[in-house]
């Protein structure tokens, strides 16, 4: 019988201690899952992760009087942990809003749209287009090339879907997709095992400006059928929340609403930010 | 020429070396308490492994060979995630201890292997002189067989303690900053937007740790083998 007890007993203390860590650890504080290999929007300064992404959220945290506690991990697993909801209440890393991610986490309001860009080595053969003063590459000048992305960024997707894809628009033109572990990364390689980088506008022009071999990137393009003009290859960038956690969503969606107002020159605030992180404001 | 250059550049500049430094914290921190973790396991492991025969050991004996048979057979890297995303997926949960207790029970195993190996290479009439002389089966194997053993068994653990240092390079995967992720971000577009430069400084840390872990071993070894005549 006393055995018993004291069995009981330490079960109990084991679980009130279990208890009592699980609330030490989770209180008053927003947890951001994010990939901080995405600059502007989050990128490592020393040891600190900086950048728009962090500022958004970090204006959340004042609206919500909560301290934003940030964790970087993989990219691919940043829609998993949000989802799950166990160790992150949301994820901030320009995730643009798809299909697929939609049914697994609630999205904010879009913030900012960006272009899908190609990085390309200086000297590069891959033909380039001209319309209305831009100049930019529809996906059929890629055929026959080496292509790399960071792995399950929207790049990736992209380039997955029509290299690899059947009924892709270079799907049998013996055009190779290669997934890195960052943009930067494959930039390491680009001009001798890789021809040509697929990756959002702004890391796009970061790694162009920053880097010493004469990088060149351009906007990539859907080619428009006969007589129609040619499309970028568009997205919106949004901030993934839990589903079912309407409070913060609600409060990333005012600050959202307060930064996305233009003011006297047409400017938003996020704008702003953007330029203030690329060092040209 | 532009290579040592760069390595020029990196090496002088203030904010990139404090960077590795502070990765460098991190992976000695992780590296140090997951190896003494893997010895304490390794040996418990080694100690249950060779034990008798007796029907209380059956269910401990399994135990542990299960524990070597799956975490010998999985990838580190696969372990660490899920120990990352799955077990310790909880708000707030210190990533250095994660890494540790992942790396610590990864090293168990290979340790474990090492210290059986090393115990079953003292010759048998080793015991069987001390159980002769009447000492009982406990002394004969603190006294005898575990001081032999271990001269036996430090060349394996160095290789393992090695092997344990440069493998924990993987943690950057689940965000933590250590030496590689201090050169991963050295070589972002917003610092150097060059990898092999920081790489290959993080390559000469990693090296000069390993360095020093040798001497010591050999050293330790030395100093074992000091009554041996060969």
């Amino acid at each position: 019988m006393k055995k018993i007890i004291t069995l009981i007993l330490a079960i109990t203390m084991l679980l009130a201690m279990g208890a009592s860590l699980t609330s030490c650890f989770g209180g008053g504080e927003i947890y951001v899952q994010t990939n901080a290999y995405f600059a502007p929007f989050e990128y490592y300064n020393g040891t600190d992760i900086v950048g728009v992404d962090i500022e958004i959220m970090e204006k959340v945290g004042q609206k919500m009087g909560k301290d934003v506690v940030w964790t970087d991990g993989d990219f691919g697993i940043i829609i998993d942990t949000v989802a799950e909801g166990k160790t992150a209440d949301c994820g901030a890393a320009g995730l643009t809003i798809t299909p697929e991610r939609s049914e697994k986490v609630d999205f904010s309001d879009p913030y900012y749209t960006s272009i899908q860009y190609v990085i390309l080595p200086a000297g590069s053969d891959v033909e380039t287009k001209t319309a209305d003063g831009t100049t930019y590459i529809v996906w059929e000048a890629l055929a026959g090339k080496t292509v790399a992305t960071q792995t399950d960024t929207t790049g990736w997707i992209y380039a997955d879907a029509e290299i690899d894809g059947e009924g892709g628009v270079l799907y049998g033109t013996n055009t190779k997709h290669e997934a890195m572990d960052s943009a930067n990364v494959a930039a390491e390689a680009l001009g001798t095992t890789i021809d040509a980088i697929i990756v959002d506008e702004l890391p796009a022009q970061y790694i162009v400006s920053n880097s010493t071999k004469g990088f060149v990137c351009y906007p990539l393009y859907y080619s428009g059928a006969e007589g129609e003009a040619d499309e970028p290859v568009i997205e919106h960038y949004a901030i993934a929340v839990t589903k079912g956690n309407t409070e913060l969503l609600n409060a990333i969606n005012e600050v959202l609403a307060e930064l996305l107002v233009e003011d006297a020159n047409g400017q938003t605030e996020i704008e702003k930010m953007v330029m203030a992180h690329m060092g040209m404001n | 020429m532009n290579f040592f250059n760069s390595i020029g550049v990196l090496i002088t500049n203030e904010k990139y070396m404090g960077m590795l430094f502070e990765g460098l914290g991190t992976t000695l921190l992780i590296s140090v308490f997951a190896a003494l973790l893997g010895l304490v396991l390794g040996t418990l492991v080694a100690i249950v492994g060779i034990s008798g025969d007796s029907p209380i050991m059956k269910l401990p004996k399994l135990i542990c060979k299960l524990y070597v048979t799956i975490i010998r057979g999985t990838p580190m890297a696969l372990q660490l995630f899920i120990m990352a995303y799955t077990i310790f997926a909880i708000r707030g949960f210190p990533k250095e201890i994660t890494a540790i207790i992942a790396f610590g029970i990864n090293s168990g195993a290979y340790v474990s292997e090492n210290i059986r190996a090393g115990i079953l290479s003292v010759d048998i009439g080793q015991t069987e002189a001390g159980r002769a002389l009447g000492l009982n089966g406990k002394t004969t194997m603190v006294k005898i067989v575990i001081p032999q053993a271990i001269k036996n068994v430090i060349p394996a653990i160095g290789n393992e303690l090695i092997a344990l240092i440069k493998e924990t390079s993987i943690v950057s995967m689940i965000g933590m900053y250590d030496l590689t992720q201090a050169a991963k971000v050295i070589g972002a577009g917003n610092n150097m937007a060059s990898y092999v430069v920081p790489m290959s400084v993080a390559a000469c840390f990693y090296l000069a740790i390993v360095y020093l872990l040798t001497f010591a071993i050999k050293k330790i070894e030395g100093k074992l083998r000091a009554g041996d005549k060969r």
